[in-house]
């Protein structure tokens, strides 16, 4: 396809309405068949898919942050959903069966102020954290429902937006309003520190995201940029490897972007932003570039905060907005 | 982008004449929004250390601001002194009265005139930074100074709809 136009159609097939406020981020459950939605209202919100296709709130756990919950994320068995709020807390709750009550089982506090995002390594014993303070948060799962910290990482010059743990590496990426991502992993005596920082962007980077394989590392930035960032094999940082920027597109959005994910089956990657547009990528063939797939604009009726990929691998995404509303997608060629 | 900030005096008589016009139209309606009516929404705002409004310091110009074909607005503001340590803060009340004022779908950048300020590029990434603003929002102190610029003698008419 020599066109730099989008080639394949994306279409929403479903709309989530409760939160009365911005939706700051939606995560599918590891399973794909619960969604986690939080934002402005102080509120998570789980959903379940029946059968049909439609979605319904079924939780709203509302009795724990009394601030912004800015940020989401599943435990890797889906058990446990951590929360990362305004308010100086993460909450760690304990999913409940359907009909059954979601509880905070662990409320970490440690930040400062803001919390903006949480993320859980591959194996689940681990925790990490990132605020306005400036610092990483590393935390042990010392025991069922029990965290202790093991570190606290202050590099970053400014607030630290978002972390991603490496997929198959106890090995952290943090992305920070200083323009920098930072690489922080644990030495053989379990001392934590920063390996290296990557910088490519202009300004305030708002997110990360790994391939499958972990050899790509995908950011976005209020620079209106994508930078794809390719695993150099020769050094390695806690087991992952090192990075260095590979391609970039300038405009990937007309505005600042929000956030990036990719597939883990397809490697497509999906970006979206405060131009309201959902953009897919797929990598080119050999897999050194990217390629404009498809996009919607207007996918919201505001800034697009958070997109994700359906961990089912169906073409499916779940994307947030200031609209209030969290909406699914289907890609289809 | 014009970095010269001419003094025109925009009159109230002129200002008001145009708003009363776009007053008539039905807020649900696709009206086009242009410099002259987001001035009308920011210009009574009061100066944090000041009696004065922002209209009254020139803080804000009617021709420092520009709406765009996309719906977007772009609003450059002069603090007085290039050291103002309130410049953040009367960025952050325009866009406070904006948020309040606009429709949601318009796109609001916010930034110092450019050579006006000493700290010109950290007042502008933190005045666009949306989840800083929001943040800052949620801080019931700052939010009640807030307030107290955005109320006061020279309220808008319709401010707040």
């Amino acid at each position: 396809m020599a066109s730099a136009s989008a080639s394949a159609r994306l279409e929403c097939v479903a709309e989530l309405r409760g939160h009365t406020d911005r939706v700051w981020c939606a995560r599918w459950a590891p399973s794909g068949a619960l969604l986690a939605t939080c934002g402005g209202d102080h509120t998570v919100r789980i959903w379940a898919c029946d059968g049909a296709g439609a979605w319904a709130c079924r939780e709203t756990l509302s009795d724990v942050h009394t601030r912004t919950v800015r940020r989401c994320a599943w435990s890797p068995s889906g058990a446990q959903l951590a929360t990362a709020s305004f308010d100086g807390t993460v909450g760690v709750w304990e999913l409940a069966r359907p009909g059954g009550e979601t509880e905070c089982s662990a409320t970490l506090e440690g930040h400062e102020n803001e919390v903006k995002d949480v993320a859980w390594n591959r194996t689940g014993g681990l925790l990490a954290t990132c605020g306005r303070d400036k610092s990483v948060w590393i935390w042990e799962v010392v025991e069922e429902g029990e965290f202790e910290c093991a570190s606290v990482l202050r590099e970053h010059t400014q607030d630290v937006k978002a972390v991603v743990w490496h997929p198959h590496a106890d090995t952290l990426f943090s992305a920070s309003y200083d323009d920098s991502i930072r690489v922080w992993a644990a030495d053989a005596d379990g001392e934590w520190a920063c390996c290296a920082a990557l910088r490519a962007h202009e300004s305030t980077v708002w997110a990360l995201a790994f391939d499958a394989a972990g050899e790509r590392l995908y950011s976005v930035s209020e620079d209106r940029a994508l930078v794809v960032w390719k695993a150099d094999s020769e050094q390695r940082y806690g087991g992952a490897p090192a990075f260095a920027p590979h391609a970039r597109l300038d405009r990937a959005h007309a505005r600042t972007v929000f956030c990036v994910h990719c597939d883990g089956a397809s490697g497509r990657v999906v970006t979206a932003g405060a131009d309201d547009a959902l953009r897919v990528f797929e990598p080119t063939d050999g897999g050194d570039g990217l390629r404009p797939l498809a996009e919607a604009r207007g996918a919201h009726a505001g800034d697009v905060n958070s997109a994700a990929w359906s961990p089912r691998a169906d073409g499916r995404l779940c994307t947030a907005g200031d609209d209030r509303v969290v909406r699914i997608w289907q890609l289809s060629a | 982008m014009d970095n010269a900030n001419p003094t025109i005096h925009t009159s109230t008589h002129v200002a008001r004449g145009r708003e009363e016009l776009l007053r008539e139209d039905d807020e649900s309606a696709e009206d086009a929004i242009d410099a002259l009516e987001i001035f009308e929404h920011i210009r009574h705002i009061n100066d944090p250390e000041h009696p004065n409004t922002l209209e009254q310091l020139k803080v804000a110009r009617l021709e420092d601001i520009l709406v765009g074909a996309d719906e977007t607005v772009t609003i450059r503001f002069t603090p007085t002194v290039p050291h103002c340590s309130m410049a953040t803060l009367i960025g952050l009340c325009i866009r406070v009265k904006l948020l309040r004022s606009l429709p949601e779908r318009l796109k609001v950048d916010i930034y110092v005139a450019p050579g006006s300020h000493a700290s010109e590029h950290a007042v502008n990434k933190q005045l666009n930074d949306k989840e800083r603003v929001a943040a800052a929002l949620e801080n019931e102190k700052l939010l009640e100074v807030v307030n107290g610029c955005l109320v006061g003698g020279g309220a808008a008419p319709h401010a707040g709809s």
